[in-house]
């Protein structure tokens, strides 16, 4: 803006001035320069300007704050019309990467199908007299995964070694589950009646989205991951208190030594490639890799010689046998094996 | 060119599908908007945050019916969301919000009111900082003198200071939503603040010759 420097204003005229307004109340820095030399050049200016400044900063309006309550409530009022059930999204993107996941999804749920059909196996269970609901338990077993439909709709991806006891009709309150191991979660949206998962250490809320739980007794960590909608991880012992909500992407880890819970950023195929039987190792020691083979395959290792880790070990193995796997560590770790039934020997 | 701009725009929409909201914060307004035409209800969500309080706020500067400024916010956000793809070319999007806002305020007090007076209160009631006060010199009498003056303004002059000094909008945008002349604009801003420096001068005389004695 060509402006003279020589302008002769007033303080009026300075209350005025837009350009002058550009400056004080937008605070634009492009005006700086311009100001700056305007004052300089008479002494009278700088006093005029300060005045003028606090002039137009001191006028301030009574604020009306929109209270929280009502600003949650409107929202929850918006997402039932705006989100549709189960997700966020509300147009299905023509993305590769989505499209992916949806074939990825109907894969699981064909394999999930017939893992159910022949190894489902459920027990049933009474809870307390408070609570007349019957619990039903689902158990993966070691080397095998189980696919659950629930009372609601809901989906649940059981992991090898895992249970999961829910009950056969929900209360009208809230949804209710019990977890222990891995499973992976697509939740039928209910606005009203809350989904919660309870594991040893930590709850999981959500009203209606997609998430990965891992909370396995041997491992250090419990983790929540979030694909789709929002999540709330509250630790079980110090409910009210220190709760965490999730976005899709984000990843909750709760360590069981230090009672902390941190949050991150996780990589899909890292956390969710289970659900689609692809065994993912990353940097894993040959420790982790035994453990997670055993729960993967149901087998047991019988690790005769001291294996040495210097590197760490990454790598996908999508939908191939033990042997298979076995054949391409042992080329990376410089072992011997045999397979005796349900037993690997490493030599 | 055209195509590849949207190209562009459509690859960073489904980038925006998958991100969190607060990924957000370091985009303009303009690619949030181009987000959310293209179907993103986490750029809906942002919105929702980013504005929600703004727009409440001057609701409550115009209206002092709360169930009608929740009832007009739901209804402008939902019109929002499902017309999105025939408004594809907005200028500035918190002007846009303001202008719908307003115009959904005004309507719906004009069916009420014909069944219904509705009580008139003061609208747009202003405060003034520790700033002026400094310069009053903490004078009692004239700073509130001062603050009824600002308060017994017109409506539209205060209305039009409210959007240029607490919105930060431009006067072109307080125009269009105002609908009125951006010279109009000009006009009660200039009113206003002519008041305000004739009042201060006044004080500022006053006191100036107080301490001479």
């Amino acid at each position: 803006m060509s402006r003279k420097k020589n302008l002769n204003y007033s303080l009026e005229d300075l209350l005025n001035d837009n350009y002058f307004h550009k400056w004080i109340i937008d605070s634009d820095a492009s005006c700086d320069e311009f100001w700056e030399n305007w004052m300089k050049a008479d002494a009278t200016r700088p006093p005029m300007v300060s005045k003028a400044r606090k002039i137009l900063l001191g006028i301030e309006f009574k604020s009306d704050p929109m209270p929280e309550e009502t600003k949650a409530r409107l929202w929850r009022k918006l997402e039932s019309k705006v989100v549709p059930a189960g997700g966020v999204y509300s147009v299905a993107p023509k993305s590769s990467k989505l499209k992916w996941y949806y074939s990825a999804a109907m894969i699981t749920l064909v394999a999930g199908a017939l893992a159910s059909i022949l190894y489902f196996r459920s027990v049933s269970t009474q809870k307390g007299a408070t609570h007349p609901i019957a619990y039903t338990e689902s158990i993966s077993p070691m080397g095998q995964k189980t696919t659950i439909q629930l009372a609601d709709g809901s989906k649940v991806k059981l992991n090898a070694s895992s249970s999961l006891k829910y009950p056969k009709k929900f209360s009208p309150e809230t949804r209710e589950v019990y977890l222990e191991g891995e499973a992976f979660f697509e939740v039928q949206k209910n606005s009203d009646r809350p989904f919660i998962v309870r594991t040893s250490n930590i709850t999981v809320s959500v009203l209606g989205t997609s998430f990965n739980v891992s909370a396995y007794a041997d491992n250090k960590d419990i983790s929540v991951a979030v694909l789709t909608g929002e999540v709330m991880v509250e630790n079980t012992l110090d409910a009210g208190n220190g709760q965490l909500y999730l976005e899709p992407r984000e990843m909750a880890i709760y360590d069981k030594d230090k009672h902390i819970t941190r949050k991150t950023i996780f990589d899909y195929k890292e956390i969710l490639d289970w659900k689609d039987g692809v065994i993912h190792l990353k940097d894993a020691n040959f420790q982790e890799i035994v453990k997670k083979l055993e729960k993967w395959f149901g087998v047991t290792f019988d690790v005769r010689r001291e294996i040495i880790t210097e590197k760490d070990f990454t790598g996908r193995f999508q939908n191939k046998s033990l042997e298979y796997i076995l054949q391409g560590l042992s080329f990376s770790f410089d072992f011997d094996y045999e397979i005796d039934g349900k037993q690997i020997i490493i030599k | 060119m055209k195509n590849q701009a949207e190209d562009k725009l459509r690859k960073d929409a489904h980038l925006f599908l998958s991100y969190k909201s607060s990924d957000f914060d370091s985009h303009s307004d303009e690619e949030i908007w181009q987000a959310l035409l293209k179907g993103s209800s986490i750029a809906f969500k942002y919105i929702y945050n980013k504005y929600a309080d703004l727009l409440y706020d001057y609701g409550k500067k115009i209206t002092k019916d709360n169930q009608l400024i929740e009832d007009c916010l739901h209804d402008l956000f939902i019109e929002l969301w499902s017309r999105k793809a025939s408004s594809a070319n907005i200028r500035n999007l918190k002007a846009y919000l303001i202008i719908s806002f307003r115009r959904k305020i005004i309507s719906a007090e004009k069916k009420l009111s014909k069944y219904e007076k509705i009580a008139s209160h003061q609208k747009f009631e202003m405060d003034l900082t520790d700033n002026l006060s400094e310069l009053m010199e903490k004078e009692d009498n004239n700073l509130s003198a001062l603050k009824d003056a600002l308060n017994e303004l017109p409506q539209r002059q205060k209305e039009a200071l409210y959007l240029r000094f607490y919105n930060h909008l431009s006067c072109q945008d307080i125009a269009e939503i105002m609908a009125i002349n951006p010279q109009s604009v000009y006009n009660l801003l200039h009113k206003a603040l002519l008041m305000l420096k004739n009042k201060f001068t006044t004080f500022s005389i006053l006191l100036g010759a107080m301490t001479l004695f």
